[in-house]
């Protein structure tokens, strides 16, 4: 994570960020981590809801950042907050920067709102990459290297 | 100023910055000034700026204060905009890098619908907030969505794939939404 979060704030998120914080960071931190747990509960059964609910992991882990600088969000877009994440995690590849937005925008088909070809591996991989990010927010760090997305099967 | 293999596929830019600046213009809400159009593409910032100096001086681009900011932005009317877009298009941007699709086994046709597509046509109207990409094919959906991804990070958009088997896309008609996509603008990324 960037030493300092005010450049990333006035430059995504000028009217919305609103310095003098009311909440501490920990406390958005919690509020991700609760929802990652969610998430990781019901991805079998629901993988549409954890989606959603990585997605909140994702947004209060920005909301807990921006506390670190000294602000707290309000009227935020969720466009605005996936800009803001990647500027203070400005080591994601351009694959976690795809999936921050992917997830910011709820689709997980490959449809329009067609559950029959929801990939569960995009689910999974979103899940990991929020736990990712709220670690390295709360460690005040980069995120680790990914992984790398192994080449497609040959026929 | 350098010529690489972006400008050498279309050999008629003076350099990498020109289709690079006009790109951003043309799609990206987030780049219009010459720095980020810089940090966008690898650029050095005086790249960009005498190429938006170039174009500001023909009328191509105008300046605007936007808050604190200058940004640039195209002259709309400007006689030779759809042609630039055209030319553009066919160097950087989704018909250039969406044919990575080609490599992934399975896929057969991949083409950009919606709003990106209406405005690579010319129709008028705001920066597109995402790139939608109908693939036609039996791939494996996650070789796909990992491409897109990737592009997504990229671009700053949402590129989103819409994957049809060539028996579905060829029966489009009883599918409504493939039928509304397939009736509006569809450009082809050619191989």
């Amino acid at each position: 994570m960037k030493k300092n979060i005010t450049p990333c704030l006035e430059q995504h998120l000028p009217d919305k960020a609103k310095f003098g914080n009311a909440v501490p960071e920990e406390a958005w931190f919690d509020a991700a981590a609760a929802h990652l747990k969610s998430a990781r509960l019901v991805i079998d059964s629901d993988p549409s809801g954890a989606f959603m609910l990585a997605w909140s992991s994702m947004h209060n882990t920005a909301k807990g950042v921006a506390a670190v600088g000294g602000a707290r969000l309000e009227g935020e877009t969720h466009g605005k907050v996936v800009d803001f994440l990647c500027c203070v995690f400005d080591g994601l590849t351009n694959t976690e920067k795809g999936l921050v937005r992917r997830a910011s925008t709820g689709r997980n088909s490959l449809s329009y709102d067609d559950p029959r070809l929801f990939d569960r591996r995009v689910c999974d991989d979103i899940l990991a990459l929020a736990a990712k990010l709220l670690a390295a927010a709360r460690s005040g760090t980069q995120p680790k290297p990914a992984r790398k997305i192994p080449p497609p099967p040959s026929a | 100023m350098g010529q690489t293999a972006t400008t050498e596929a279309m050999p008629i830019w003076r350099s990498d910055a020109q289709p690079a600046l006009l790109y951003c213009l043309f799609y990206d809400a987030h780049a219009r000034t010459a720095s980020t159009i810089a940090e966008r593409f690898g650029l050095t910032r005086q790249q960009v700026s005498i190429e938006a100096r170039r174009l500001l001086a023909a009328g191509i681009i105008r300046l605007e204060v936007v808050g604190r900011n200058k940004v640039l932005a195209v002259v709309d009317d400007h006689p030779a905009i759809s042609a630039l877009r055209t030319l553009v298009d066919l160097t950087v941007g989704p018909l250039v890098d969406l044919k990575r699709l080609y490599d992934v086994d399975g896929v057969e046709r991949v083409m950009v619908f919606g709003s990106w597509a209406r405005r690579h046509l010319g129709e008028p109207g705001p920066t597109p907030r995402d790139v939608d990409v109908l693939v036609v094919g039996t791939p494996d959906d996650y070789a796909v969505t990992s491409v897109c991804l990737d592009l997504s990070g990229q671009y700053g958009v949402e590129v989103s794939p819409m994957i049809v088997s060539s028996d579905e896309f060829a029966s489009r008609g009883r599918n409504p939404i493939l039928d509304q996509i397939t009736s509006g603008p569809l450009v082809e990324v050619r191989q």
